[in-house]
């Protein structure tokens, strides 16, 4: 079975230095929309973390340029309004995933579609969505980490025209931000969001006045279709065919005792088409990190793997969506079913990544990346300070990138692009906290030829009593090294209270309070590595002694690296090395790190939630 | 005592340009750039200008000097090992960086991030804290641990430290207290301070610019100590202006101090002499176009003035001083042409760079370029040698260019066509970056183009843009150095300040202001400029409570008094979000910072004027070549700029061959010689 070829395959009747410039307009009109966000919006996650996405479409919401792929088609189904019914100057908003198919995919989310037409035919569509700070729901932030249902996350609108010809519904807007904690953020960026797509409908109309409108059609059509042509080369060039492939992988838990929670994908190529089923994954779970894994962002994510690896400069777009073919079981924690809730999905989409990345190391030859810090873990501090004004602090956190084919995984990056820390100095003038420590975990990224990067460690104390909550993972299980390479080191937490006492708490902790003077300490994982660690460069290992990153411990035990005086003692190390290779076993392909079984492992998740709830 | 002089050290070439204060004259003069000993090649070029233009380095009253030292130690990572002080448990604050990775999904699949310039090696936490908001120490300096700290470093080997400790922004006692220790126990390492450097929030931008400072320090001072002992030597007894990187002037010495303001010193001259001609001509509004060899650099001037930043950028490196704004996009004569898998033509950013350079230049660079599809449609034509000095390899350009059009399947013009549009519309790009992007018309602007390249390119993109007129200088492949001898001493002073409309009084924020320019009056008189000639221009940075736009508001300061208040200020911010972004809010305005640039004007050129004569230009034409325009070749004639005068009139299309540039002139356009002896080209036909 496979997809239907597109229509817009084809020849194009259009000047190929033409097609050339619409494409590099419309890829700089995609950063001039972030642009325009990032300056305008209030809220530090997006302004500060870049945590929003971007999109031109064509007129049959096809993405042309953008970042995750386009659900403008399903967005309209879940509508009370048909494609005809758009007009101009509409701007539909939306922050539902199950009337999406999770486009976007937990209620912070925004999401904003503006149609643009020329002469009065739809030409197109800008859309872009954004992490509001709060819509309300059981916990700040939008994002509890006991909940069963999408109920307990906060208001959702389905998709509803916010301006309708122009015309902002001040009272749907109003009635929306009513419901959430900071509604004069969610007021302030959702505005943002709509200025953004209004550059997309500029640049397009720009693009119909300078060729013509019958020109840009064709020319987005064109765009599509040598993505797509592009694409067909790396498959047929990089994916063997004939073969299946596996990979599995487990997210730690649920944060409400249940876990570990298993992907499993398949991958395999017939002729032109990649088939990526992800059967043998586990059951929806009951709290809230259930992915509602869009079928066409997963296209997207498995096609931007292999042109990030091969061709980077190749545009992606939905050009190439009739060459994969997803399988999504229903019922199944990456397609679970409404209305399971969905807040905390983070965990289980970085470990989709992971595992994609892995079954096509196992795939494609000569060509390995390991495993990640395996979220993006995230904070929020609230509570009324002692002057009686609100505060809530909402902070993503970063971990160690995976080792990767020529290089190190570098160290409390971020896997997700373009997002930034928050300076302490913003944190420390704006929320009643101090920031005493962010710094490197030394040893925590896996040894490798190339090594993992490392996780960090953040320190914050807290100046005002409130309540935290936070989500992170790979608590329990290990970011895998590969080829060789060892695994990463997990994660860890910890309050320090006032009198000295030290509690671990678990990586999903909702509402946990705090009184002013207790102390968090944040410790997230690190990255996977890559290559048989004996074969790095002493030089290397010894400069990063020098640098604090590695232990001269570590430095002789994992990488048999014998330093004398912070120099590389040249002897001592061959010796060290055969030494080590003889005593050890065979190097695996991956290296999950010391796991119990899953019954062992499913039965400590359970016991540390237990212990935890029972305090 | 007669003479000014401006150079500009750049890569390959060192551009002078001396002025002659009694006949206004000026002379231009290029010369090889020595990179191996900077300051060598900078003597040699100024002691060839002055015996080109008659006089000698005795004769000079004030230097100009603009170097690309500091951009160049950036990119090539050759400056000095620098000690970092930190606060105690932020030690890593430049190794985290700030977790950015490039997009798309898996773009930390191909990311390069160099090191920190001061190595995690070389870097001491230290005890002590200053609280947050209100700056009051909450923790006192461990002040035995910044002495150690101290001493390792120095015997360890650092050339030069920096101090950066956390919300020293807000109160800098505690790194004030560090470089006093620092002078006690190593009295002859440079340090600087982060709140000096850069008085703002953001612990890593901070640190990142002060640690570029003392990286740049040691080589600056002894670089500018060397060029100011050989020029004495020489016998010149001029003063000497350092640019920076916001086009105003500093003292040698100063620059010593604060060498990071330098970062973007060579850009910032093109655009203030595009200013300065532009405003001549009565065109205060205007677009400019540096296209050079790798790179173009384009930038807006509105109401004469440059346009400035507070965000630059040299390389992965993004930081924290005082811009010309300009945005560079990888597109040059040398930039590289290849078609993609998908089918895509792509030009630049790679570039032939010199060495090989383009096909033409028969120096075995095989790739097409920009050039060679420019030598391929004639529009250089046989009578022009590039950088003056090489004859063109015609062959080698065709059969480069070739290749591309062997991949197109299209015909060898089409194919150079296509290259030379492609590599205009990343031009263009960058140009709607620095005005559509910021809410300007670009049609409202007219264009000063000037570069090596940018003259043959400049005349089609304005015919896409409408920025008519279009303005080409005289001596446009020297601008920079033109440009430094207009420009003014000028430094800027800051502080952040993070206030809303309804916690200040316009009276309170006006004393501010005041205080700032007391230590910018400070400055200037330290600067050798007199009282009577100091100028104060005020901005607030407004955004609305919590936003991150920082929108650089000029401020009347007297209009603050009483009850003027802060609405003049609010109601011109929310003027330009509206017209920028397209909405408002009701929301506080929150002042983030206060800035004031305290200048002092210096005459180092003075433009002369000449009668306008007839219009026909034939004495300037000598000869005729076949150039592709608009999809066939055209018999143009060639044009001598040198022979041109002021009030001829060149209908395109044209080749105008100058020095160090050529001009193309399109058809259905014509060039006029103005006053200045600048062409400008208009949409139209002679009268």
């Amino acid at each position: 079975m496979s997809n239907e070829t597109p229509e817009f395959v084809g020849d194009h009747d259009v000047d190929p230095t033409t097609l050339d410039i619409i494409e590099s307009t419309l890829e700089n009109t995609r950063f001039e929309m972030d642009r325009v966000l990032e300056t305008t919006a209030i809220s530090p996650v997006i302004r500060e973390q870049s945590d929003q996405f971007p999109l031109i479409a064509d007129r049959h919401g096809r993405m042309v340029m953008g970042q995750f792929g386009s659900a403008i088609d399903t967005i309209i189904e879940h509508s009370p309004f048909d494609w005809d019914d758009l007009e101009e100057g509409d701007v539909i908003a939306t922050n539902d995933p199950y009337s999406c198919a999770g486009a976007v995919s937990h209620t912070p989310d925004m999401l904003l579609l503006r149609p643009i037409f020329y002469d009065g035919d739809r030409v197109g569509f800008g859309s872009q969505w954004g992490n509001l700070m709060d819509v309300g729901g059981k916990t700040p932030g939008s994002m509890p980490v006991q909940a069963t249902t999408v109920f307990e996350e906060g208001i959702r609108l389905p998709p509803v025209k916010l301006y309708k010809a122009g015309e902002l519904d001040e009272e749907l807007l109003a009635t929306f931000a009513h419901n959430t904690r900071l509604p004069e953020h969610a007021e302030a960026d959702i505005k943002a969001l709509a200025a953004g797509t209004a550059v997309a409908e500029e640049r397009v109309r720009e693009l119909c006045d300078r060729f013509g409108k019958d020109t840009y059609l064709e020319g987005c059509d064109a765009i599509l279709d040598r993505t797509r042509d592009g694409m067909i080369d790396l498959i047929n060039e990089f994916i063997p065919e004939g073969e299946r492939y596996t990979f599995e992988d487990y997210v730690d838990d649920d944060g409400m005792g249940n876990g570990p929670i298993k992907l499993h994908l398949e991958i395999y190529r017939e002729g032109d088409t990649v088939y990526l089923d992800w059967t043998g994954t586990d059951q929806q779970v009951p709290g809230t990190v259930n992915f509602l894994l869009n079928e066409k962002m997963f296209k997207m994510f498995t096609g931007v793997f292999l042109i990030m690896a091969f061709d980077p400069l190749l545009t992606f777009n939905d050009g190439y969506y009739d060459l994969f073919e997803v399988t999504l079981p229903e019922g199944t924690v990456v397609q679970p079913e409404y209305p399971a809730a969905l807040g905390n999905r983070l965990p289980m989409m970085a470990r989709q990544f992971d595992v994609l990345q892995a079954t096509f190391s196992k795939l494609i030859d000569q060509f390995s990346v390991a495993g990640s810090y395996g979220t993006s873990p995230n904070l929020v501090y609230a509570g009324v300070d002692s002057e009686g004004n609100q505060f809530q602090m909402l902070e993503i956190l970063y971990g160690g990138i995976p080792a990767r084919p020529g290089g190190d995984g570098l160290d409390g990056h971020s896997w997700w692009p373009l997002f930034r820390t928050v300076p302490a100095e913003y944190q420390e003038a704006y929320y009643p906290l101090s920031i005493d420590e962010y710094s490197t975990r030394a040893d925590t990224g896996g040894p490798g030829e190339f090594r993992g990067g490392h996780g960090i460690t953040k320190v914050f104390t807290f100046e005002e009593d409130g309540a935290i909550t936070f989500q992170d993972d790979r608590a329990h299980t290990y970011p895998w090294g590969v080829d060789g390479g060892s695994h990463g080191e997990r994660s860890e937490k910890k309050l320090i209270r006032t009198d000295g006492t030290e509690e671990a708490l678990p990586s999903k902790v909702e509402n946990e309070p705090v009184s002013a003077g207790d102390k968090l300490v944040f410790r997230t994982a690190g990255g996977g590595g890559l290559g048989d660690p004996l074969d790095r460069d002493p030089a290397v290992v010894a400069t990063e002694v020098r640098r604090g990153l590695v232990s001269e411990a570590a430095a002789r035990e994992r990488y048999g690296v014998v330093l004398d005086d912070g120099s590389v003692d040249v002897g001592a190390t061959a010796d060290e090395r055969e030494t080590l290779r003889d005593a050890r076993e065979d190097l695996s392909e991956f290296d999950y790190g010391p796991l119990p079984d899953d019954e062992t492992l499913a039965e400590e998740i359970a016991a540390e939630r237990r212990t935890f709830d029972m305090r | 005592m007669t003479h000014n002089l401006g150079v500009d050290v750049g890569g390959t070439f060192t551009d002078v340009i001396v002025f002659d204060e009694d006949t206004n004259e000026l002379t231009i003069d290029k010369v090889l750039s020595t990179p191996e000993n900077p300051s060598n090649g900078v003597v040699e070029g100024i002691e060839s200008a002055v015996a080109k233009a008659g006089t000698s380095v005795a004769d000079l009253n004030l230097l100009f000097h603009g170097t690309t030292v500091v951009t160049n130690m950036l990119l090539e990572e050759t400056g000095a090992r620098v000690g970092l002080l930190t606060t105690a448990g932020h030690e890593n604050v430049l190794h985290l960086a700030r977790a950015w990775t490039p997009g798309p999904l898996y773009g930390w699949m191909g990311m390069e991030k160099p090191a920190p310039l001061a190595d995690l090696v070389d870097t001491r936490g230290v005890g002590g804290r200053i609280g947050s908001p209100d700056g009051e120490e909450t923790t006192p300096l461990d002040e035995e641990a910044v002495r150690t700290a101290v001493r390792e470093l120095q015997d360890a080997g650092v050339e030069s430290l920096t101090v950066a400790l956390l919300n020293s922004y807000l109160n800098p006692a505690h790194e004030r207290r560090v470089r006093d220790i620092v002078a006690e126990e190593a009295p002859d390492l440079p340090v600087s301070i982060s709140a000096e450097i850069v008085p703002e929030y953001g612990e890593y931008e901070r640190t990142l610019t002060t640690v570029i400072n003392d990286y740049a320090r040691p080589q600056v001072i002894r670089y500018l100590d060397d060029l100011e002992s050989s020029l004495a030597d020489a016998g010149s007894s001029a003063t000497m202006n350092v640019v920076r990187s916001d086009g105003g002037l500093m003292s040698s010495k100063a620059a010593t101090q604060r060498p990071v303001e330098l970062a973007l010193s060579g850009p910032s001259g093109g655009v203030v002499g595009a200013a300065t001609i532009a405003q001549k001509k009565g065109i205060p509004d205007v677009l400019t176009l540096d296209m050079g060899g790798t790179s173009t650099d384009v930038s807006l001037v509105e109401a004469g003035k440059p346009g400035t930043t507070r965000q630059t950028k040299v390389g992965y490196r993004e930081f924290k001083s005082r811009a010309v704004d300009v945005n560079t996009v990888g597109a040059g004569g040398g930039s590289i042409a290849r078609v993609q898998l998908s089918g895509s033509l792509q030009v630049g950013p790679e570039s032939a760079g010199a060495d090989p350079g383009p096909a033409c230049y028969g120096l075995g660079g095989e790739a097409p370029t920009v050039t060679d599809a420019n030598v391929v449609l004639g529009r250089i034509p046989p009578s022009v040698q590039l950088g003056g000095r090489m004859e063109l390899d015609r062959e080698a350009a065709r059969d480069a260019v070739q290749s591309i059009a062997d991949d197109r399947g299209t015909s060898i013009e089409e194919a150079a066509q296509a290259i030379l549009d492609i590599v205009n519309e990343n031009m263009y790009s960058a140009l709607r970056v620095v005005s559509v992007e910021r809410g300007y018309d670009p049609r409202e602007f007219g264009l000063v183009a000037f570069g090596g390249a940018g003259p043959m390119h400049a005349n089609a993109l304005v015919d896409v843009m409408d920025a008519y007129p279009l303005v080409v200088p005289p001596g446009p492949g020297v601008m920079s150095a033109f440009g430094f001898l207009t420009s003014d001493v000028q430094n800027e002073f800051s502080e952040t300040y993070l206030r809303t409309d309804e916690d200040v009084s316009g009276d309170e924020v006006r004393d501010e202001f005041l205080s700032i320019r007391d230590e910018a009056a400070d400055w200037l008189a330290s600067e050798g400029v007199e009282e009577s000639d100091h100028a104060f221009d005020y901005f607030a940075d407004c955004r609305y409570y919590r936003q991150d736009i920082q929108m650089s508001i000029p401020v009347d300061v007297e209009n603050l008094r009483d009850d003027g208040g802060l609405a003049e200020i609010k109601d011109d911010f929310e003027a330009r979000h509206d017209r920028q972004f397209g909405f408002s809010l009701d929301a506080p305005l929150e002042i983030a910072n206060l800035r004031v640039v305290g200048k002092g004007a210096i005459q180092g050129v003075e433009l002369e004027e000449q009668e306008l004569g007839d219009a026909d230009a034939s004495e300037a034409i000598t000869g005729h070549y076949d150039v592709y325009f608009d999809g066939e070749y055209h018999e143009t004639p060639i044009y001598d700029r040198s022979l041109s005068t002021p009030g001829n009139e060149i209908s395109g299309p044209a080749i105008v061959v100058d020095a160090d540039s050529t001009v193309v002139v399109q058809p259905d356009h014509v060039a006029r010689v103005d006053r200045y002896g600048s062409l400008e080209i208009t949409r139209g036909e002679s009268q």
